[in-house]
């Protein structure tokens, strides 16, 4: 893997055309990021169309730069204008604004930086560690194991998307049956076609995407009155003092360590990393400093932790297939358009593919430390850009990038039917990014399960292989504590009446 | 703008529990009921598509599965999942003295301008190949930029009369030169 690594990346060094697209993809995802309303999962649906014409090597620098560029400039306008540009930096805001509001803009983003630039690396060096290990023993894995572990990461990303469990693992269902739609692998049979012939092919994940967390977006902030009038904090005095940000190292690391933890875990996600880490830091800090207030120490927990996540959430991602978080979603959409499949034989049939995982994200943390600090103030000032020009670019993109994909107008269509349909489920209370799950997860656990039917015969065999009765207890227990634990609460209310 | 509306996600209506048996103190919003409705009606158009092909079998569960083995056990999930949650929602409504204060989200004040985007691209949808990608995107990017500068209440001045219909023709040649001279798209 180590060849692999250096090869592609001396080739990436040496080409200018790579090089430069790495850094415009960062450069144009610390930008999207930054703005407010423009999440990093719109960022990367969008972004997605353009990746089509690329080698699928070229497309991870485009796509992870863009991802990781985003995940980063969420913390501009939370530092800035008090507005978090991705859920990741939700918490960021929360000593990062006031640092702002009392001069000290400048060194908030320069803490948000550094700590950034160490949990991507942290982030990095775990995934170049665990998912070689995780890919080996995924490699024992027969189809009841997959199978299992299809219905354990579906769970887990229901359970673990903002609003009810319940009804995310609902989502996540439909997603399911979205995934059947087209023709059966095994008897070639189309199913859910309504008998239109552009069906059978099945629905193509990019409109797909592109509807569901680009278009239902831009039509849920169309519900009010834009507000046009952001007035960010002036950026001076950049550099805090070495020893200032020393003195941070250890949160940096220690919320790292969280963040890379938490990413590994599918659908966890970054706001849930940043949670963790900054109240760890609160538990061990807070005595002797305030939070909320201000703290740099607050900036680098958050930052660190919502960074180092990116190469957690990768993990699953490259070694079994199921992916870390929504962003991680939509990079599986872009590796199944280019025809791989993530999973373990990925580290076999295509080593300089994972290599080109690697040194994207290598490339992008170092392109955004040597670029953002320059460019801060360029940032700044893109956050007053009227947002009817965002909206309105963002849909003409919309449309454009779901035509360009295969040409066609039926997949814009279909990319205006999504973006209805999350617009509606949102608005229902129902979380939309299992559906996406189930979509990506759908067609890999039916073709598992019918395998596994079609060789042992028998139901039983999942309850017989050790990894696949535990991951099944554990799936039941994602799916039941929700319902044990509200009938508990009424029982003891009950008691207490 | 709200932490929800910034990050774009589903606001949390209720957590673990509260779905399919959990406490019923708090009035549920008929939205609520929708989200039962929406996946029991999508199991029935589902299952009567099934129903409709008869080489979609079931096949033999257990050893050798059919092309509708999968799809029938989604959709009966699907199904029953969506009326427990209608009859978990009416529960509710039921112990509360019925559903909540609407708080707005299906007024029209809030839903035409997205209802209106919906409409109009259908129509720049059915518009770029008669008119070319060029002459339908920029209709599309002028109209809406003009709606949404007149809806953030900023007053319009009489710059705004070149300024507006520039930034969107500016907006769809970007993004016509960005796809078919930069990644040889061709467009329509």
């Amino acid at each position: 893997m180590l060849t692999e690594f250096s090869t592609f990346a001396l080739e990436v060094l040496t080409s200018p055309t790579l090089l430069g697209l790495g850094v415009c993809a960062t450069l144009l995802g610390i930008i999207l990021g930054a703005l407010p309303g423009i999440s990093s999962t719109m960022t990367l649906a969008v972004l997605l169309p353009f990746s089509f014409s690329m080698s699928p090597h070229v497309a991870m620098i485009f796509l992870i730069g863009a991802f990781y560029g985003s995940v980063y400039g969420g913390s501009i306008s939370a530092i800035l204008i008090n507005i978090p540009g991705t859920p990741g930096s939700m918490v960021t805001q929360l000593d990062g604004y006031p640092m702002a509001r009392r001069g000290d803009a400048g060194q908030a983003l320069t803490y948000a930086l550094v700590a950034s630039t160490i949990g991507g690396l942290f982030g990095i060096v775990g995934l170049m560690l665990f998912a070689p290990i995780l890919a080996k023993a995924a490699f024992a894995f027969q189809s009841p194991e997959y199978a299992v572990i299809m219905v354990f990461g579906l769970s887990m990303l229901a359970y673990a998307s903002p609003g009810s469990t319940y009804l995310g693992i609902m989502s996540g269902i439909l997603g399911l049956v979205l995934g059947m739609v087209g023709l059966d692998v095994v008897t070639n049979l189309s199913r859910f076609d309504f008998g239109i012939h552009r069906l059978q092919g099945g629905i193509n994940i990019i409109p797909f995407a592109v509807g569901i967390f680009g278009l239902a977006e831009v039509l849920r902030l169309l519900e009010k009155p834009l507000d046009s009038d952001r007035s960010a904090s002036r950026i001076a005095n950049l550099w805090p003092s070495f020893g200032q940000i020393a003195a941070k190292f250890g949160t940096a690391i220690r919320s790292s360590t969280i963040g890379l933890l938490v990413g590994i875990i599918p659908a966890a996600g970054s706001a849930v990393a940043v949670s963790i880490s900054y109240a760890q830091e609160k538990k061990l800090f807070g005595r002797r400093e305030t939070f909320g207030d201000g703290n740099p120490r607050g900036i680098v927990a958050a930052e660190a932790g919502n960074n180092a996540c990116v190469g957690g959430a990768l993990i699953p991602l490259i070694t079994l297939g199921i992916p870390g978080d929504t962003m991680t979603a939509v990079l599986i959409g872009a590796l199944l358009v280019h025809g791989l499949r993530p999973g373990p034989d990925l580290f076999v049939e295509h080593p300089d593919f994972i290599a080109s995982i690697y040194v994207a994200l290598t490339l992008t943390v170092l392109v955004t430390f040597l670029l953002a600090l320059p460019l801060m103030r360029v940032f700044a000032r893109l956050l007053s850009v009227p947002p009817r020009i965002l909206l309105v670019g963002v849909l003409i993109l919309c449309v454009t990038g779901s035509y360009a994909v295969q040409n066609s107008l039926f997949d814009v269509l279909l990319m205006i039917f999504f973006g209805c349909v999350g617009y509606l489920l949102a608005k229902f209370g129902v979380p939309t990014a299992p559906v996406m799950f189930g979509l990506v997860l759908g067609p890999v656990l039916e073709e598992n399960l019918r395998r596994t039917m079609i060789v042992y015969g028998d139901w039983s065999v999942f309850l017989t292989r050790p990894i696949c009765a535990l991951m099944l207890a554990v799936t039941a227990i994602i799916i039941f504590f929700p319902l044990i634990a509200g009938l508990r609460r009424r029982f003891t209310r009950t008691q207490n009446a | 703008m709200s932490r929800t509306e910034a990050t774009g996600k589903p606001a949390p209506r209720y957590k673990a529990g509260q779905a399919a048996g959990g406490d019923g103190d708090r009035r549920p919003e008929f939205t609520e009921l929708l989200a039962g409705v929406a996946f029991a009606g999508i199991a029935l158009v589902g299952m009567t598509s099934l129903a409709n092909n008869e080489y979609l079998e079931l096949g033999r569960s257990g050893s050798d599965p059919g092309p509708g083995f999968v799809p029938w056990i989604a959709l009966t999930v699907l199904l029953v999942g969506g009326i427990v949650h209608m009859l978990s929602v009416l529960r509710r409504a039921v112990v509360a003295g019925g559903f909540g204060v609407a708080n707005g989200e299906f007024s029209l004040a809030r839903l035409w301008v997205p209802a209106l985007m919906l409409a109009s691209l259908v129509v720049y949808q059915a518009a770029l190949r008669p008119f070319g990608f060029l002459a339908a995107s920029i209709t599309f990017g002028v109209v809406w930029v003009a709606v949404l500068h007149w809806r953030s209440a900023n007053g319009v001045r009489s710059r705004h009369v070149f300024q507006l219909p520039a930034e969107g023709a500016a907006l769809a040649v970007g993004v016509y030169l960005i796809f078919r001279h930069g990644i040889q798209v061709p467009l329509p």
